[in-house]
Formats: C-alpha cells, structure tokens, sequence
C-alpha cells in the first residue's frame, strides 16, 4: 500500500484558497492581509519545506530505525490508520504545548505566530528550526509502539492540512457540533491572541478536545488581538526565523548563576523578565476587550 | 525546480498588493493610548506625542514610564521605552532601543502634544 503526501497535493489548493480569501476580504468577509507580511509568512514556509530537505531523510531514517524496536506489529488497515491519526493528533497536542511552554521549542515555534495577522498565509509561517529543536521527538513513540512509518508520515501531513484552513477570519463558527470536537477557525483564533486570557490556550491540531480534556481549552469571547507578547519590527525572514535563537543565546550569556542559564532555556518564554503568560494573565485586569461576534 | 514556489510566492505577494492590502494607517491619540494600555500590563497613558507623519507615538504614563507606538505595515509595535533609549538631539526626540532590527524613531521638533 502506498501513501502519498497530503501537503504536496494540497500545495496548489492552499494558493487557490489564499487568493479566494483575499478576495473575499477585498468583497467585505472579515480579516486583513498586508502584502509584505504575507511574503514573509510564504518565504518562511519555504524555508521550512528546504529544512526538511535536508533534514527530512534523517528523520525518516530515524523512524524507521525506532520501528525495528516496535512494541507491536500492528497492520496497516483502515482501523489503525484511523487510531493512528488520533494518536499522532494527541501527540501533536504535547508537542505544540510544549513549544509555547518551554523556550527551546518556543524558539522554533514563535515562527508561526510572529504575524500580526491572521489569514491562510499565516498558516504557511513556519520555522526553519524545527529539527534542531527536536520537536519532531513528539511523533517518535509512534514508531516505537509500532504503527508503519509510511502511516505515521501519512497522518501526520493530514493533520497539517487541515490545520492550514484554521486560520482564517473569514469563518465565525463551524455548524453541527463541530466546534464541540474539532479545532475550528473560532478556537484556532484564541490560540494566535495575546489577550492575556488568551495566552496559551487551545493547543489542539485536529481536535479541540484535548484542551477540553488537559484543561487547556478557551472559548473565544473577544476579538483576539494577534501576534506575539513582543511583536516584531520587522519583515525580514531571517530574524524572524532566528530571533528568539539569538535572545536565548543572550540570556544565557548575562544568566548569572547555571539555575538562570537553565531557565533562559527550557523555563517558560518570558521567564528572564517576568512576561510568562501566567504573570500576563495574572497582572490584567478583568478584560475589557472587544466582544467576539 | 527550486523556482518554481518562489514563482508563486512572488504571484501571491504581487496579488495581495494589487488587492490594496499595503495601507500604512495614522495614529491618533487615542488610539496610542489604547495600544500602549493593551500591550504593556499595568500601563495607564496620560499624554501621547505623535510624530508628524502620524506612524508613531510617544505614549508617557503616570507612572512616569514611557511606551513607544510605531507603525509595522499596516499594525503597531510596542515597546516599553528605557529612559537611557531616549535622548534629545537637535530639538529632536530620538528613541534607540538597541534591539536589532528594530529602527530608530525620530520625533521632530514640536510634535503636537496631547493630553489625554
């Protein structure tokens, strides 16, 4: 059985739909789009389809290598395929909480929230760090508890699919229930503030109900303002792409003691000045934002 | 091979400023005020000075801090203005926070002041 990969074939729907929604803007649907902040998102999206590139076979060698220490044989059907995609969504949950909680994954991480905007260009701003923040070692047990390599690459660029249609203001809500179960434009919004109540919430690729269940779950009830607690001044992939590399590397050389060297590493983003989204939360006052419609 | 994305981001990029996305909007007052409060916690402006072209601000505080509001394409950067990032120069008020990338912003002379 062979399994394509979902992101090349949806590569040319992902512009047809970027160009559908500027227009759409352009015909009064919600959301805004800045020319040169969308080259920025697109450029970096290049950048991390030429890091995996060159990082890509290494990776792939590495899962297969774990799959040879499998715990399991488990076949490749249609079941597996299907439990496959919802445990690598639950790992893809770990994983993106990590990256917003840790400063090591956040380095590579902060990439994809370092616009201002919010649109379907956002969704292709992507690091050019990801394998050296390993934050491909989220999807490792997948291997080892013994799914198919090809299945695990295969729901993984699934999921990466369908996470590029979240970002869009241009849908309110999805009907049905399915703002119940799934990530949705509405929750993916939430994760992309900087309210402070929104700071570090909805984590979720496919699902929704992983936050609901680790309790990381936000409603969105105000407009979201987006972007990062610092936002950048700057269009220029290359400090987007390495910035918060450079302020690690910076802490860690004026951290005074190894306690401070450590934290300016793996504590929460924003630990050095006191601008964790915990400290946020709790210095805001009772929100007085701009309801959500 | 290698081209053939970066054509298409050039397509991309090229629709969206043929779509008029590439505003550069103007201060006000009171919308420095708002921005300065929303992106530094605790942060209540008192008095704004504005640059002439209306793509920056100088938001003062009551508690003696002072926030910088400067224009990004069409949205805001805020930051927090150390007194040792702010010197006078020719009439001028010149803010040089050090941090890369980030440029320097010159007030000239007699940018309007406004209480809030």
């Amino acid at each position: 059985m062979t399994f394509p990969d979902p992101v090349q074939f949806a590569v040319p729907i992902f512009i047809v739909a970027i160009l559908a929604e500027m227009l759409a803007i352009r015909f009064g649907a919600r959301g805004d789009y800045e020319w040169r902040d969308t080259a920025t998102s697109l450029l970096m999206g290049f950048g991390n389809t030429m890091a995996a590139v060159v990082f890509g076979a290494g990776i792939l060698a590495l899962g297969a290598a774990l799959w040879e220490y499998r715990l399991f044989d488990i076949p490749v059907t249609a079941a597996t395929v299907v439990l496959c995609f919802l445990l690598d969504d639950l790992a893809y949950y770990w994983f993106h909480r990590s990256a917003h909680e840790v400063r090591w994954f956040w380095a590579s991480h902060v990439v994809h929230h370092s616009s201002q905007h919010y649109n379907l260009s956002t969704a292709l701003r992507q690091t050019w760090t990801g394998p050296i923040s390993f934050s491909f070692a989220f999807r490792l047990p997948l291997f080892l508890i013994g799914f198919d390599p090809r299945v695990v690459f295969f729901v993984g660029g699934l999921n990466l699919v369908y996470q590029f249609f979240v970002h869009t203001e241009v849908v309110r809500r999805l009907p049905f229930g399915l703002e119940y179960i799934l990530n949705t434009p509405s929750h993916h919004r939430v994760h992309h503030g900087t309210n402070p109540r929104y700071l570090d919430r909805n984590y979720g690729g496919v699902l929704i109900v992983w936050d609901r269940l680790f309790g990381s779950f936000e409603p969105e009830v105000e407009a979201p303002r987006y972007g990062i607690v610092r936002n950048l001044a700057t269009f220029n992939p290359l400090w987007v792409a390495v910035h918060e590399w450079v302020a690690i590397a910076r802490d860690v050389i004026a951290a005074r003691d190894w306690r401070g060297r450590w934290m300016a590493v793996a504590g929460p983003p924003g630990w050095r000045d006191g601008s964790t989204a915990a400290a946020i939360r709790a210095q805001a006052a009772p929100s007085a934002g701009v309801p959500a419609e | 091979m290698i081209f053939t994305p970066l054509i298409g981001i050039a397509l991309l990029v090229a629709a969206a400023w043929a779509f008029g996305f590439r505003a550069a909007p103007r201060l006000d007052a009171g919308e420095a005020l708002r921005l300065a409060g929303e992106a530094v916690a605790g942060f209540a402006g008192t008095r704004v000075d504005l640059a002439a072209d209306g793509r920056a601000a100088l938001v003062h505080g009551a508690d003696g801090r002072t926030v910088l509001v400067r224009g990004h394409g069409n949205r805001w950067v805020v930051r927090p203005v150390p007194p040792a990032a702010l010197r006078h120069d020719a009439g001028a008020v010149v803010v040089d926070l050090g941090e890369p990338l980030f440029p320097t912003t010159i007030f000239a002379p007699a940018a309007p002041r406004i209480a809030a």
